[in-house]
């Protein structure tokens, strides 16, 4: 339901931006992003834990160890992480794919639907529940990966690509 | 059916039956590696025991019993790999007892190799190498050594429609081909070679030969006077580098003798290599890109190399997939223009230039400290070692200096442009400069990349996928952000 809506407002924000209706704009699913959190926070858990239990044997204060690490993984889990799933997003038609993805290091992909020759959609367990779907284009030299799909998503950008390959082919025919 | 029809068609299903299987050359190549460990001593025995050949077999019964079954299990082996013809495809059967059926239809080939060594050429025997753009289980999609009559019936099959049509010829000067091996030429490429012989020679004499080697040549250095002055690692290290290095000029100059790339019909036919003959067919549709390579003496030199990527060719062990091994600038466009003449005149739409000179050399010079400051921290630390240090640390930046005045040449040579269905990128990898030209049906897709430092100075860097077996790339950095943004929209990428 919810993504029902996203993908309504996307189309309507696509024409008033002027873009052609038939391409269909894509976001990640935010769930990813708070089970990334949980993980890491059960793994700094577990250092921290790990630390304190063999805290007399080390010499010096494990602060000195354990400082750095809490910085970067503040960063990561404060600035780098909500960035990515905020600012990303894949625009896919019938004639092209396109990725925009990166916070510090952007980068835009381009890729045209009469280079890939299959899709890969990869819909795993409790996918719809958790976001964790990824689409894997593949072309020769090339792979564009799309992840962190609803699964709703994830299908959908699998059929408009394997529609696209399809008429392609019956073309050729 | 009277007996001499009987006779006639069992011998003419005796000889199908042998006609698509590959050479018996084969069946000693199925034996295992460690065959030899057990027949070189039992030939010894026999030797000792005056041919005797009770008093031996009732000794070494088992050895003998080994090695029969070796032997049986690798010509078992040998009768169930064959290949089929058919009028659109050929059907390899191979892998163990044949398990493994791969059809390639001949619309897909992208390239036909064949290669004749010597002892190949004593035995009439031949490899044949089958490509296609698929990625594929083994290195080629089909691998057969066949007898020579056979490979040359494939190969006179692929290059049938050449008949009666003109045909362009490239054939390289041999004066040429001495410059292009010294300069393709790689220390590692020669080291791989001479470990792989030594490795072999070793499990086969053992280590005691290998011992005497080095006595000899330990004893023959120090009875130079110059090189006893020298320490002994660095002595080792030379003398592998300018060995291994010797021994690639060799093995590239006699790979790429006689070459000769000829155009006909929708086929490049290269022929090339005095000690190792080698034969390929490449699709002119199937070429992925066409490359035309320098290093920064070759542009001194005003020579360019170029080679063409098409699946399956210069695949193989230390082989250069070349078109045109070595030419001069003068020279380059008309020979690509005879043979690829679709392929535009090189155009830059956006090129750098003097204003980005540093964005190029800042990062090679800044490394070009770090060998400096590391040696004066390890002097510190290792006083004794002031001249081992002292050497390291020069052999160290030379290279890195060179980098710099390479990176410097390429400030102004990098570019990027479209014309009539081709893109031309210039861009330089290490020490090596590119011009890759591709078809932008060949293209499979454009990534523009930005970092921190080039969102500040409103550049970026472009990479374009190729296609290929496996992933395959042509980076061009240091451009106008606002400009690529325009010229790929201009060329149908919406990026």
């Amino acid at each position: 339901m919810k993504t029902e809506i996203t993908i309504h407002t996307n189309t309507q924000k696509n024409k008033q931006r002027g873009e052609r209706p038939q391409m269909h704009r894509y976001k990640p699913s935010k769930i990813p992003l708070f089970i990334f959190w949980a993980i890491l926070a059960v793994i700094l858990f577990l250092i921290r834990y790990a630390v304190n239990l063999i805290e007399k044997l080390i010499p010096f204060s494990v602060n000195y160890i354990l400082m750095p690490l809490w910085i970067i993984a503040a960063l990561f889990c404060l600035l780098v992480l909500p960035f990515y799933f905020i600012r990303s997003y894949f625009t896919v038609s019938s004639k092209e794919v396109t990725a925009f993805t990166g916070l510090f290091f952007t980068m835009r992909h381009f890729m045209p639907t009469s280079a890939i020759k299959s899709v890969t959609t990869i819909i795993t367990p409790l996918g719809s529940i958790t976001g964790l779907n990824f689409v894997v284009l593949n072309a020769l030299g090339a792979r564009l990966l799309i992840p962190f799909m609803s699964r709703r998503d994830a299908m959908e950008i699998s059929a408009i690509v394997n529609s696209s390959i399809r008429n392609r082919e019956r073309k050729e025919d | 059916m009277s007996r001499r029809e009987t006779i006639k068609e069992k011998r003419s299903w005796l000889k199908n039956f042998f006609t698509h299987r590959q050479h018996p050359i084969m069946i000693l190549s199925y034996t295992t590696k460690y065959m030899w460990l057990l027949a070189i001593p039992l030939a010894k025995y026999l030797i000792a025991a005056k041919f005797n050949f009770q008093s031996w077999f009732q000794a070494h019964w088992v050895d003998i019993l080994t090695i029969t079954f070796i032997f049986g299990y690798a010509f078992l082996r040998w009768i169930f790999v064959y290949y089929e013809l058919e009028e659109d495809c050929i059907i390899a059967h191979t892998g163990y007892f044949g398990i493994t059926r791969t059809k390639v239809y001949f619309a897909e080939i992208s390239s036909l190799s064949l290669s004749q060594g010597y002892i190949s050429r004593l035995i009439h025997s031949c490899a044949v190498y089958i490509d296609t753009d698929a990625k594929s289980l083994q290195n080629a999609d089909i691998m057969l050594t066949l007898t020579k009559k056979r490979a040359f019936e494939l190969y006179h099959f692929a290059t049938a429609k050449c008949k009666n049509k003109p045909k362009y010829v490239y054939n390289s000067k041999k004066s040429l081909l001495v410059i292009f091996s010294l300069i393709f030429s790689s220390t590692l490429s020669g080291m791989i070679i001479v470990l792989s012989v030594l490795y072999e020679a070793y499990r086969i004499v053992g280590r005691e030969a290998e011992e005497q080697i080095l006595r000899r040549v330990n004893t023959e250095i120090a009875k130079v006077p110059v090189l006893a002055e020298v320490p002994e690692y660095i002595l080792i290290a030379g003398g592998v580098l300018a060995g291994g290095w010797l021994i690639s000029f060799l093995s590239n100059l006699m790979r790429h003798w006689n070459f000769s790339c000829t155009r006909c019909a929708d086929l490049f036919i290269i022929r090339s290599g005095i000690g190792t003959r080698r034969r390929h067919v490449l699709y002119r549709d199937r070429v992925n890109y066409i490359d035309l390579r320098q290093s920064l003496l070759m542009k001194i030199c005003k020579i360019t190399s170029v080679s063409a990527h098409c699946t399956g060719y210069g695949k193989r062990r230390l082989e250069i997939s070349a078109l045109i091994p070595i030419t001069t600038n003068g020279q380059v466009d008309r020979s690509l223009k005879m043979l690829m003449p679709k392929i535009p005149p090189v155009k830059s739409d956006i090129s750098t230039g003097k204003a980005d000179l540093g964005r190029f050399i800042t990062i090679p010079l800044i490394c070009t400290f770090i060998p400096i400051v590391s040696g004066r921290g390890t002097l510190y630390f290792f006083p004794n070692w002031k001249r081992e240090i002292t050497i390291l640390v020069i052999l160290t930046t030379i290279p890195l200096l060179w980098l710099v005045m390479v990176k410097a040449a390429a400030a102004f040579t990098t570019s990027i442009g479209f014309e009539n269905g081709y893109c031309t990128l210039s861009y330089c990898k290490w020490y090596s400069f590119h011009k890759s030209i591709a078809a932008l049906d060949r293209v499979s897709m454009v990534t523009v990349m930005q970092n921190p430092f080039q969102k500040i100075s409103h550049t970026c860097a472009v990479r374009v996928y190729t296609n290929s077996e496996s992933t395959d790339y042509h980076t061009v950095k240091g451009l106008n952000y606002d400009k690529v943004i325009k010229l790929l929209n201009r060329n149908g990428y919406a990026v």
